[in-house]
């Protein structure tokens, strides 16, 4: 089965042709790179019709008066953005105390500006959750000249609450519950008010900002905590560097307060990239005039093909790849290669075969690189090495068209296959931190320890792997009792597991991988899984190489582990397990759908979507609803969150398949909670298919 | 009690040991310890970075593997005596960074120069056609049409077609439109390279991009030496060659 040659091309093709936007992705003008004090693209407190540039991601943290808040944005689509907010209101409540607040923002650019009229965008603040800061708006925004934007607009909610002019219906009281669900009935209802504000470039660096506000602060001000003496707001933004941006302003005529924002975007990495050595170059074969060394006599005497297995094994080892098996004919050249450096499979292969040129006797002719991962073969890049000699300096896209990309035929691993001895005991002593967000005590709980950590392979495919970590500062212990749950505590009782677990035994399992059949892959893993608990969990996943939907199931029987985190187990135990679809549409967004038992034993699904870069930055967020009621979930209803995976690669400029990630959610609670186990198969089978080879292949003669 | 005693001062011992080499991270399994590392060498580099700005001394740091030439002079002789067998000098005139490089490879025209650091150009008949490991490299190019006039040393204009790879790793392509007109010939005499050379000079446009060429070509169609722009971030490179 040969990759579908028009789909990859196609792939590559907008690979050349999207140097400045991606697909389907048009420019929409009119962008801004100022953020108010919630952390959204506009002006002070104001919003505008301006939108950030495509894929931008913004981490603001402001200060006013009693107010703080941390705010993630997200520029989603060149016309939709998202933000989501975490906010303090000190000694907002009489009771209470300090008032801690989730929210999420959406905003959609509806208009573009064009030469007579403004862009026109329509926005939702806090449109789950407890609702303090809700509010709806429409808003034009018109640039004159260069420097100068001109922005007016209407707002419900919050945002209608200083001088009205009007209303639509009438809005519901806000209510102060459990939060996590969609306030959907009251969005644009009730009294509106106009807002309008101007910004002005002075230069690179320095922009002002002014506005005429629509929001009075009324909560605020009834507790007491702010006043409102003027509906005028203004503010300094500066740019420290691209990336960093601070503003001071003045509200209400009588609160001074201040932001930093730090403003990444997937196409602009931190670091150049390529720094790596340059690979070894291609030795082309003597003229074919030269009868002796195109003689295949060579095959007879088997201690060249032993001579050459460790030549080539020792010069892959070098760059960071591993040989597991070479198969040598008197014309072809079949290998399988472990790649554990770079994060484009393409830049293996061309490393190989680049090697390849230098090993193998003239007369081979075809080269068949096999990726494993995990010691299970992903997909076979098959080349012609005349190719490999005549386009090494041509363009990557040349060297694309004259490959085939198929499937690695599934056969059951041989334990022959082991091919280095040295490297199958692999260990590491390094540094960890974790982080326990929301807790309504204390936003932020942090951990920060060492990990020793070791893994053993056993055959290619079974490996067992160990660590124990040891805390040295953090705080992640101070709720050893967790808050209750009126669910069986599977994760809310995450502060007793650090306390009690100093050391800890992370996990200790023994997983074996396999190819049952054609499109299928499989794992088990049994031991102690994760943190909380141990058991047995299988796996078995469809994927096609070449195709955007797979398929997966996944099976365990797991018990909850004791505090201390060593051997013993509680009394409680459960069946849990999931079918999953994962689906990528092609445009570079990706979905997955896992429908099945969570831990605490209840029904529900997850669906998730992320926005994915070729460069491998994740974005993307997820929900879970089970069959457990809002109520005896807990705070936020039904879980929730975002998370983001940033490639080493991107910010080091080092080749690295490694990648830092985050999930922020809100609250860990009981409900909807998921096992978690290492080494899941699509996350790493996917790594090895048709669309990542495709989609990097630019670095095939990196 | 005794026993538990032990234990943790086995523990404070393992765990002070463990943090002395392991804030950097250690051990065979790369995966595990890259993040620390990466993080460490970050944090050495914006110290250094600072330090110096600190220091005052506002020149532009050497970003490459050696530092500015104290004494050219000594660098050539010690680059000659290094091999018997060709080498060039690159400077890259922003930063004054030098490497000396020397052949490893052949196919066909091309010629692929690397450095010990770990750099690599590669030349099609003296004509950058390619670089590696100097970050945001020239990844490839179609410059035929420009390397037989270059080599022939004749008035020419035609299309340079190079590939970069773009932010998201994508193949990106640029072409640009270049005039080749032939100027004055001057002694160039350097390392063992002692010949006449005829100077040519190369202008290309696309757009907001554009750059210039200059080779000095001898009678038998070798650059001696030559100032070539390699892309929008890394600019010119100045290489010499010191031996053919």
């Amino acid at each position: 089965m040969s990759i579908s040659r028009v789909d990859f091309c196609k792939l590559a093709a907008l690979g050349v042709a999207a140097a400045t936007a991606s697909p389907a992705m048009a420019e929409v003008g009119t962008l801004t790179s100022s953020y108010t004090i919630y952390g959204t693209p506009g002006l002070i407190a104001m919003p505008t019709a301006e939108a950030a540039a495509d894929s931008e991601l913004a981490f603001t943290y402001s200060q006013f008066g009693p107010n703080a808040n941390g705010t993630l944005s997200f520029q989603i689509t060149p016309r939709l953005s998202g933000s989501f907010r975490y906010a303090k209101i000190a000694d907002f409540h009489p009771v209470v105390g300090d008032y801690f607040d989730r929210s999420f923002d959406i905003r959609y650019r509806v208009l573009n500006e064009s030469k007579y009229f403004p862009a026109v965008s329509v926005g939702i603040r806090d449109f789950i959750g407890t609702g303090i800061y809700s509010s709806e708006y429409i808003v034009a925004t018109k640039s004159i000249g260069d420097r100068l934007r001109v922005t007016g607009g209407i707002g419900w909610g919050r945002l209608g609450s200083y001088e009205p002019i009007g209303a639509t219906g009438t809005r519901p009281p806000w209510d102060f519950g459990k939060g996590g669900t969609v306030n959907a009935n009251q969005w644009f209802r009730g009294d509106f008010a106009p807002f309008a504000g101007v910004s002005y470039k002075v230069n690179d660096k320095l922009t002002l900002k002014a506005e005429y506000s629509s929001d009075a602060f009324a909560r605020e001000v009834a507790a007491g905590i702010m006043e409102h003496k003027s509906p005028f707001n203004f503010a300094v933004d500066y740019q420290v560097s691209p990336a960093i941006h601070l503003n001071a302003f003045y509200l209400n005529g009588d609160t001074v307060g201040a932001n930093v924002v730090i403003r990444l975007n997937p196409r602009q990495p931190i670091a150049r990239t390529g720094n790596e050595r340059a690979p070894l170059p291609v030795k082309p074969r003597p003229s074919r005039s030269n009868a002796e060394a195109w003689g295949t006599g060579w095959i007879a005497d088997p201690t060249n093909e032993t001579g050459i297995r460790k030549a080539v094994g020792d010069a892959l080892n070098k760059q960071g790849i591993k040989l597991q098996t070479l198969a040598l004919g008197t014309t072809r050249a079949e290998l399988k290669v472990d790649n554990r450096k770079y994060y484009s499979p393409a830049q293996a292969i061309g490393r190989t075969a680049r090697i390849l040129t230098h090993a193998m006797p003239p007369s081979v002719e075809t080269f068949v690189i096999t990726l494993v991962d995990n010691g299970i073969p992903l997909s076979t890049v098959t080349m012609r090495r005349s190719d490999i000699e005549r386009l090494e300096h041509a363009p990557a896209i040349d060297m694309f068209q004259r490959v085939s990309i198929d499937e690695a035929i599934p056969r059951a691993v041989r334990n022959s296959e082991l091919a280095r001895q040295d490297s199958r005991f692999r260990w590491a002593l390094a540094p960890y931190m974790g982080l326990s967000f929301f807790d309504p005590t204390s936003p932020i709980r942090a951990d920060f320890g060492l990990k020793l950590s070791g893994s053993y392979e056993v055959a290619p495919n079974i490996f067992l792997s160990g660590s124990i970590s040891k805390s040295i500062w953090g705080n992640l212990s101070e709720d050893p009792n967790g808050s209750p749950s009126a669910l069986p505590p599977v994760r809310t009782e995450a502060g007793r597991y650090s306390a009690e677990g100093d050391p800890a035994i992370s996990h200790l399992t023994a997983s074996m991988y396999g190819r049952p059949g054609r499109n299928l892959y499989s794992r088990v893993t049994v031991g102690y899984l994760e943190k909380m608990f141990g058991g047995v969990s299988a796996e078995v996943l469809w994927k096609p190489v070449d195709s955007q939907l797979a398929l997966g199931a996944e099976l365990a029987w797991v018990k909850k582990r004791d505090y201390d985190q060593l051997f013993g187990f509680q009394d409680y135990s459960v069946v849990t397990g999931h079918v999953s679809a994962y689906y990528d549409f092609g445009n570079g967004f990706t979905g997955q759908l896992d429908v099945g038992r969570y831990l605490a034993g209840d029904y529900g699904a997850t669906l998730s979507i992320d926005r994915t870069f070729n460069n491998g930055w994740k974005i993307g967020g997820y929900v879970t609803k089970t069959n457990v009621s809002a109520e005896d979930f807990g705070e936020g209803s039904f879980d929730k969150g975002i998370r983001l995976s940033i490639p080493f690669e991107w910010a080091f400029g080092t080749p690295s398949r490694g990648a830092s990630n985050a999930t922020l959610r809100s609250l860990s609670r009981d409900g909807g909670a998921r096992l978690e186990v290492d080494g899941r198969l699509f996350e790493w089978v996917d790594e090895g298919h048709g669309d990542a080879l495709a989609s990097r292949w630019g670095r095939f003669w990196r | 009690m005794r026993d538990q005693l032990a234990a943790r001062t086995l523990w404070s011992v393992c765990v002070a040991l463990a943090m002395a080499f392991a804030l950097n991270g250690c051990g065979s399994d790369a995966s595990e310890t890259e993040l620390s590392k990466a993080t460490a060498t970050f944090l050495t580099d914006t110290g250094k970075k600072l330090g110096s700005k600190l220091d005052g001394s506002k020149a532009a740091r050497p970003t490459g593997p050696s530092a500015a030439p104290v004494d050219p002079e000594a660098i050539v002789g010690k680059a000659l005596a290094a091999t018997r067998g060709p080498i060039a000098l690159v400077v890259r005139p922003e930063t004054k960074a030098v490497l000396a490089i020397s052949p490893v490879g052949r196919n066909g025209d091309y010629v692929t120069w690397g450095s010990a650091p770990g750099q690599g150009l590669t030349f099609q008949r003296g004509v950058l056609a390619n670089t590696r490991g100097l970050g945001d490299d020239l990844m490839a190019s179609r410059i035929d049409t420009a390397v037989s006039a270059i080599t022939a040393r004749r008035n020419a204009t035609y299309k340079r077609e190079h590939t970069y790879l773009g932010d998201l790793g994508q193949n990106t392509s640029l072409v640009v439109d270049c005039t080749l007109t032939r100027g004055k010939t001057e002694r160039v005499s350097l390392g063992a390279i002692n010949a006449d050379a005829v100077i040519m000079k190369e202008s290309c446009r696309r757009g907001e991009i554009a750059f210039n060429n200059v080779y000095w070509v001898d009678g038998n169609g070798r650059v001696l030496k030559s100032s070539q722009w390699v892309g929008q971030r890394i600019g010119s490179l100045a290489i010499q060659n010191l031996r053919l």
